[in-house]
């Protein structure tokens, strides 16, 4: 047995995972495994990722060698896709359906879809454990039952556990409200796992501190944990395309999920098309999931396919680990995101790192809006009218005609201070154990 | 391989499920038509029941209610499925049958059913990701 640190890592989202979230696990585990830590992951299994996100092969080969992967049988009904086992109840009433279902859940831990996991990480942390102690256990959500393991360990043999929660359990980011599942149980069975937490990390401040508002006692563990930007085979760092002069090619890369103001998006880049002669022959290249788990978003599905004529293309998703040669092709980027302040997405940081002109469509109080504000190529949106993001996209279109090499160079600079490293580097290094880490 | 899609509102295009050779061939079950694939388009119920429908659809609470009615938009997909000779024909030959959105799930449950009696081994699957999870399951 190794005489390292042992880190036993809780994840959903795991490569090959598509799913948002993934790059914050694979970022965190890596830099562990780099700093002479031996790391377990539990995870779902391959076939629910194949089946709900689609899967990633490229990013799964970026997982640390040192790393090892568990992955753990999930029995949730919404990765259920094979219609054939579903009773008729469920294809007939899916709602009503899934309301009865809850129970399952409930029961064990207070999460729709995702308590029933509960019992099974259980018993895989202490098997983990029993074969290698762990020295110290993070989960990250969500979904939030990523959390047992460590809360598990520590109450039945003392492990230290970290809760990575990104965004937060149960407040709506988007909305700045309560979520509706924050039920009595979610409060109760967040004290009790942030009691015995040794740090609880959060995206940006103001999420945090909202969550210190909810829990004042336990202000001194909670930590901000930014997001950043992680480089794969091909660099972030693109140059600016030669061919711009032909016709700008701006680009959405992400989910495309129901927060996501696309509409309103589409509408406005029909505007800045027919009145901007710099939009000439310009294309928007929209790539990614249209929503989660698989299922498509009939609105959107329909809005894109009405602005083809307006030069929109959907190019479906794209590998993370090749995400740069994306960048490539594009003379801007669009980051639509969700209305809210607590809101920062993952995909800012990369699109800063880029360097190019970065058009920002989502509401001026939104968290990203502080991450961009001192950006030398950012052009925001004064609202979510399609007249303001018309102005918006013209105002990147200008900038992305007249950007020089030297200029854009020097917004690659300024983001350098997104790397995800410089985020997690001095959390590991408060959390190693006493005895010294070898690399 | 025949793929059958039931999506009442047309959900295809050239990225939902990459066709693997000329042979592979995919029909989609639609109140709408769709491009650049072959559409089997159902006739959409009109009249009062349309009106109803249109009218309930206003509000969120109201379009809860509808659903637990005939007037659930993937009861009348369903109807309008079983009624159409082309469908049950496309269905009998269906290596695969997909619903990507939660009005063609009802059919595509019966659709299995009726393929499982048949004594068919057709695999039916929700959304697209499935869809092509199965394919390379099928053709491996």
């Amino acid at each position: 047995m190794s005489d390292r640190p042992h880190l036993l890592y809780t994840a959903w989202s795991f490569p090959p995972s598509r799913a948002g979230g993934v790059y914050r696990a694979l970022a965190t585990v890596n830099a562990f495994a780099e700093a002479g830590w031996d790391v377990t992951v539990l995870t779902v299994p391959r076939r629910l990722l194949e089946e709900s996100t689609g899967t990633d092969e490229l990013l799964e080969a970026r997982i640390h060698p040192g790393v090892d992967v568990v992955r753990i049988d999930a029995d949730v009904p919404a990765f259920q896709n094979d219609i054939s086992t579903w009773p008729r109840r469920r294809a007939r009433h899916a709602e009503v359906w899934k309301l009865m279902d809850l129970w399952r859940d409930m029961i064990r831990f207070p999460e729709p879809n995702y308590g029933r996991w509960r019992p099974e990480l259980e018993r895989a942390a202490e098997r983990v454990h029993r074969a290698h102690p762990v020295d110290l256990a993070i989960g990250t959500a969500n979904p939030h039952v990523d959390f047992i393991p460590g809360w598990f360990l520590h109450r039945r043999f003392g492990v230290a556990h970290v809760m990575d929660y990104r965004d937060a359990w149960q407040l709506d980011v988007f909305s700045g409200r309560k979520q509706i599942t924050a039920i009595p149980a979610v409060g109760r069975w967040e004290r009790r796992l942030m009691a015995t937490a040794a740090e609880v990390w959060f995206v940006n401040d103001a999420i945090r501190e909202w969550h210190v508002a909810q829990h004042p006692g336990l202000a001194d563990r909670m930590r901000v944990v930014a997001n950043g930007y992680d480089e794969y085979d091909a660099p972030l760092g693109v140059p600016v395309r030669d061919e711009r002069e032909e016709g700008l090619v701006f680009g959405y890369i992400g989910t495309i999920s129901s927060k996501v103001p696309l509409v309103p998006l589409l509408e406005g880049w029909r505007l800045a098309r027919e009145s901007n002669p710099d939009l000439a022959g310009s294309r928007l290249a929209v790539y990614g999931y249209l929503g989660h788990f698989g299922a498509a978003n009939v609105e959107f599905a329909e809005a894109l396919d009405r602005a083809r004529m307006h030069g929109v293309t959907f190019e479906g998703p794209v590998s993370k680990a090749m995400i740069g040669e994306t960048y490539r092709s594009l003379d801007a980027v669009v980051l639509a995101l969700g209305t809210g302040r607590y809101v920062t997405s993952g995909k800012v940081f990369e699109y800063a790192a880029t360097g190019m002109p970065v058009v920002s469509v989502h509401d001026p109080s939104n968290a990203a809006t502080e991450v961009l504000r001192e950006s030398p190529a950012s052009v925001a949106t004064r609202s979510l009218s399609p007249q303001d993001i018309a102005e918006a996209i013209s105002a990147a279109a200008r900038l992305a005609l007249s950007q020089t090499a030297s200029q854009r160079a020097e917004a690659q600079a300024w983001a350098t201070q997104f790397e995800r490293s410089r985020q997690l580097t001095p959390r590991i290094a408060a959390l190693a154990p006493e005895r010294s880490v070898s690399g | 391989m025949l793929v059958v899609i039931m999506s009442p509102n047309g959900l295809f295009d050239e990225a939902s499920l990459p066709r693997r050779s000329t042979d592979d061939s995919v029909v989609v079950v639609s109140f709408v038509p769709v491009d650049d694939v072959t559409a089997i388009v159902l006739h959409r119920p009109t009249g009062l029941s349309e009106r109803v429908v249109r009218a309930m659809s206003r509000t969120a609470v109201a379009r809860e209610m509808l659903r637990l009615t005939p007037l659930d938009s993937g009861v009348r997909f369903l109807r309008a499925a079983r009624r159409d000779a082309r469908v049950r024909r496309a269905l009998a030959d269906a290596d695969l049958v997909v619903a990507p959105e939660r009005d063609g799930a009802l059919a595509a449950w019966h659709a299995a059913r009726a393929l499982g009696r048949a004594g068919r081994n057709t695999v039916t699957m929700f959304g697209y990701p499935a869809a092509r999870a199965a394919i390379d399951r099928i053709t491996a």
